[in-house]
């Protein structure tokens, strides 16, 4: 290495050397389906409709790859940060350029990146204005090092910040689309790209501050806003008891350690997004029901969101591993993964509840409900006897779907092996983007097939359906049976009984919310996703998981 | 090697023939170990040597790949309930959680296990100047391990497992955790396991000894038998010798001109007459430390791999 300098950017390579190769893989696949695919074909209205999501869908992934490489932090359990690297602070280099390197090369990464999208993968002028989006992105990164290393010491509040600053770009983009709607000069790409710039080298200021302030041992113990978020904890009232069991001791650890992020998390949506837009908007009744539905899928995306780090043994550690001091618990494998399931209800329990809380203040109080009432009345028309039941049955089945979020995915996380977990996240992204693009490639056909033969291709569409969900549901109990055959027959006959009485609540909503008139005889379509949507044999897998993991 | 063992099912810790690899690197090679229930048992070897990787097995936190590990007769990878249930562990650097409080530590600590004594739990807290509503991410290195030590020993386990506990640590908090160790032999019947690779400490408290170097135990006994075996001689030779006197059996000859030190196993080797055959004297006969003896037998087990100086 020819300087340290050269030296702090090889590391960084070799750490996200992988994520960069995926990145520029996803561009290269779009580039390479770009100029395989000829043109008549990318012109039908299917595969439009198919190659705008699927391209759209691995760019966004790749430059979430390319943050990812550039998210320069290092985690140490002992002191409970998550910051700019402490080993690297006894380096002969000013903290300035410390800070600088990773930001630039970031931005370079960035941007290059975007370049080969915009000159190999959208060459049809599909994104307008690319030039001010390269500002922006640039600008993103470096305000998103600068929260992750300013508020390192604050993990929940970064990541807060984090997500609104993330919404704030998207709004700040899309800027200059609305100079047609507010003439304003705020809305003049001339006047904001200054302003976006200025933001991202007072945003180096704060980051280069926050990060000089840690290497002279002030910026973490010594914060003022820490201090008092801790007096306030202390305040709090807290458990002083003895624990009954091992179990109830290792379902505080983990609803200490985990439960809380999800209610918390639902609770500040609901203040600082649902509660101000339901208010400004509260004569709109197009407005009540848009937001109803997203009030709604909130705790699910959340969940979703929360759930890749809650599957982990550490939710805040990079490292998979089981921790020793929790290895060394002298509980069993199962019960670990039990005290993980209930944290997940009772966080899943209490997102609900505020939820509900806050429909149940809103809609009576403040929304204008004439859309809501309307659609309303017109489902109790459509289903005069089972509305009520359907209606409650919906909502459970919403809470087990935010709960199953949560721990779907611990036969993954509790493995401890990342490349199982980066396996399953790309098959997650992986597997629906090949159904888009088979679409896509296919399009022309789809298209003059259903134009031709509408009866036959949606009947052809339904017996696949069929097919395709009843060797799920005989993959997952087959699963099931061997991934349950080493736990204790008391936890199974206890899971089971669970499994089996949400499955019949999703079977007896299928049932209930099929169409009246069942022209496409697609019952049978509701009842087999409805056996498929309680985990069982993922479940069954985890004390497995974890064993692997705790006994290396 | 085999080494003079209680059987199998007398020791607190029976491990035979393990053998564990990391890729290329074999970090523990055909060990064989037996600790008898009571008394301090001292495992020494220099960085890297393996013992962490032995402990981890004893854990059950290591699947052995070859060979058997038992703990109270138990395989602490297919129990690790009833094996964990009878250990206190302290390690190096203990991962204790930092955004807890001491005193939710000791609580959490205790749910899991039943012989868990508050008292004792309390005066051992008193005894460390430990404030219980402070957070463990705010302690100093020396009072997390003085917490780790804490709830590792409340529960008066039967097998206190200690891995390098007082690495690092200021000479007051290396007294806290000694006195903790002699404390646990007091109570009868309890084994201490302890590794360093400070040897002082080995040798202040240990009944037994066993040395490990890169993967092999390449002694083991306990540690008076130990030193009683070991001489350290001084040789006095007429003239001035260049190179190293060849010394069958010696363990290790170092020095240089006309003075060398040879260390032996005593119980192997007659030096008397072989330093007279050479022409030189013997002006001095000593009981080596351990920190000698280590060094003598890493050297003699791998040649021209000096083993790294222990302190």
């Amino acid at each position: 290495m020819h300087s340290p300098l050269t030296a702090l950017a090889w590391e960084i390579w070799q750490r996200g050397r992988r994520a960069a190769q995926l990145a520029l893989g996803c561009a290269g696949l779009c580039a390479l389906i770009n100029l395989a695919v000829p043109e008549p074909v990318r012109a039908a209205d299917t595969a439009q409709a198919v190659f705008g999501p699927l391209f759209g869908l691995l760019m966004v992934l790749s430059l979430f790859l390319s943050m990812g490489i550039f998210n320069y932090t290092e985690y140490s359990a002992s002191r409970e940060w998550n910051g700019f690297p402490y080993r690297l602070f006894a380096l002969p280099i000013r903290t300035w350029k410390l800070v600088l390197l990773p930001m630039l090369l970031g931005v370079a990464a960035v941007e290059l990146l975007y370049l080969a999208w915009i000159k190999l993968v959208w060459t049809h002028h599909e994104i307008p204005k690319p030039e001010w989006f390269a500002v922006v992105l640039g600008a993103y990164l470096v305000s998103y090092l600068a929260v992750l290393w300013s508020l390192a010491g604050f993990r929940i509040l970064r990541l807060l910040v984090l997500g609104l600053g993330g919404v704030s770009s998207i709004l700040v983009a899309l800027l200059p689309f609305f100079s047609g709607i507010f003439p304003s000069p705020w809305c003049s790409e001339r006047r904001d790209i200054p302003l976006v710039l200025g933001m991202a080298v007072l945003a180096y200021g704060v980051a280069w501050g926050a990060v000089a302030r840690q290497r002279c041992g002030g910026g973490r113990r010594h914060s003022r806003i820490k201090a008092l978020a801790e007096r306030l904890s202390d305040r709090l009232p807290r458990r002083t008891g003895a624990f009954a069991s091992p179990a109830g001791a290792q379902f505080w650890f983990e609803w200490r350690r985990t439960g809380l992020l999800l209610p918390l998390y639902a609770a500040l949506a609901l203040a600082a997004i649902f509660g101000p837009c339901s208010w400004i908007f509260r004569h709109d009744p197009q407005y009540t029901l848009l937001m109803l539905v997203r009030l709604l899928v909130t705790p699910l995306i959340l969940a979703f969101a929360i759930g890749k780090a809650f599957i982990k043994p550490e939710l805040w550690s990079g490292d998979a591993a089981l921790t020793a001091f929790q290895a060394t618990r002298p509980l069993p494998d199962g019960e670990f993964v039990i005290s993980k399931m209930k944290s997940a209800a009772l966080s899943t329990a209490l997102a609900w509840l505020f939820v509900l809380g806050f429909m149940a203040l809103w809609l009576p109080l403040w929304a204008d409900t004439t859309d809501l009432n309307r659609l309303l009345g017109g489902f109790r028309l459509s289903y005069p006897q089972s509305w009520l039941a359907i209606l409650v049955l919906s909502f459970a089945g919403l809470a087990v779907l935010t709960w199953r979020c949560l721990v779907s995915g611990l036969w993954v996380g509790l493995s401890g092996k990342r490349s199982l977990m980066i396996a399953t996240s790309c098959l997650q992204v992986g597997l629906p983007a090949s159904l888009m693009l088979a679409a896509g490639l296919c399009s022309q056909g789809i298209d003059a097939a259903v134009r031709e033969h509408p009866n036959e291709v949606r009947a052809a569409m339904v017996s696949a359906a069929g097919w395709l969900l009843a060797l799920a549901v005989a993959a997952k109990l087959g699963w099931a049976v061997w991934a349950w055959s080493k736990i204790t027959p008391r936890r199974t006959r206890q899971y089971l009984l669970l499994w089996s009485g949400a499955t019949l609540g999703f079977v007896a909503l299928g049932m209930l919310a099929s169409p009246r008139e069942d022209l496409w005889r697609v019952e049978h379509l509701y009842v087999l996703a409805a056996l498929l949507m309680f985990p069982l044999a993922r479940i069954g897998m985890a004390p497995r998981a974890l064993a692997g993991n705790r006994h290396r | 090697m085999n080494f003079p063992s209680p059987s199998s099912a007398e020791s607190v810790i029976s491990i035979t023939g393990l053998t564990r690899r990391f890729g290329p690197k074999t970090a523990l090679n055909d060990v064989s170990l037996y600790v008898p229930p009571g008394g301090v048992f001292g495992l020494v070897g220099e960085n890297g040597a393996g013992k962490t990787t032995l402990i981890k097995h004893l854990l059950g936190l290591f699947r052995a790949e070859t060979g058997e590990v038992r703990v109270f007769g138990l395989d602490p990878v297919a129990e690790p309930v009833a094996v964990l249930g009878g250990i206190g562990y302290l390690s190096e650097q203990p991962d204790l959680p930092g955004w807890m409080r001491v005193d939710e530590l000791l609580r959490y600590t205790q749910a899991f296990y039943p012989n868990w004594d508050p008292a004792y739990a309390e005066q051992l807290r008193v005894q460390f100047g430990l404030n219980p509503t402070q957070r463990i991410s705010t302690l100093s290195k020396g009072q997390r391990a003085k917490a780790g030590l804490l709830a590792a020993q409340a529960h008066r386990p039967k097998l206190l497992l200690l891995d390098e506990p007082s690495s690092g640590l200021d000479p007051m908090v290396r007294r806290d955790i000694l006195e903790a160790v002699i404390r646990t032999v007091a109570d009868e019947g309890r084994t201490v396991f302890f590794s360093s690779h400070l040897l002082e400490e080995i040798e202040r408290v240990s009944d037994q000894v066993a040395m490990l170097h890169q993967g092999q135990i390449v002694l083991c006994g306990p540690l008076d038998e130990i030193k009683a075996r070991h001489r350290r001689y001084t040789l006095h030779f007429e003239k001035a010798q260049v190179k190293s006197p060849a010394i069958a059996g010696a363990l290790r000859i170092s020095g240089s001109g006309k003075e060398w030190t040879v260390v032996c196993n005593g119980a192997g080797i007659n030096l008397p007459p072989l330093a007279a055959g050479l022409g030189a004297r013997i002006v001095g006969e000593q009981i080596p430390s351990l920190n000698e003896i280590f060094e003598a037998h890493a050297g003699a087990a791998l040649p021209g791999q000096p083993a790294a100086p222990l302190s």
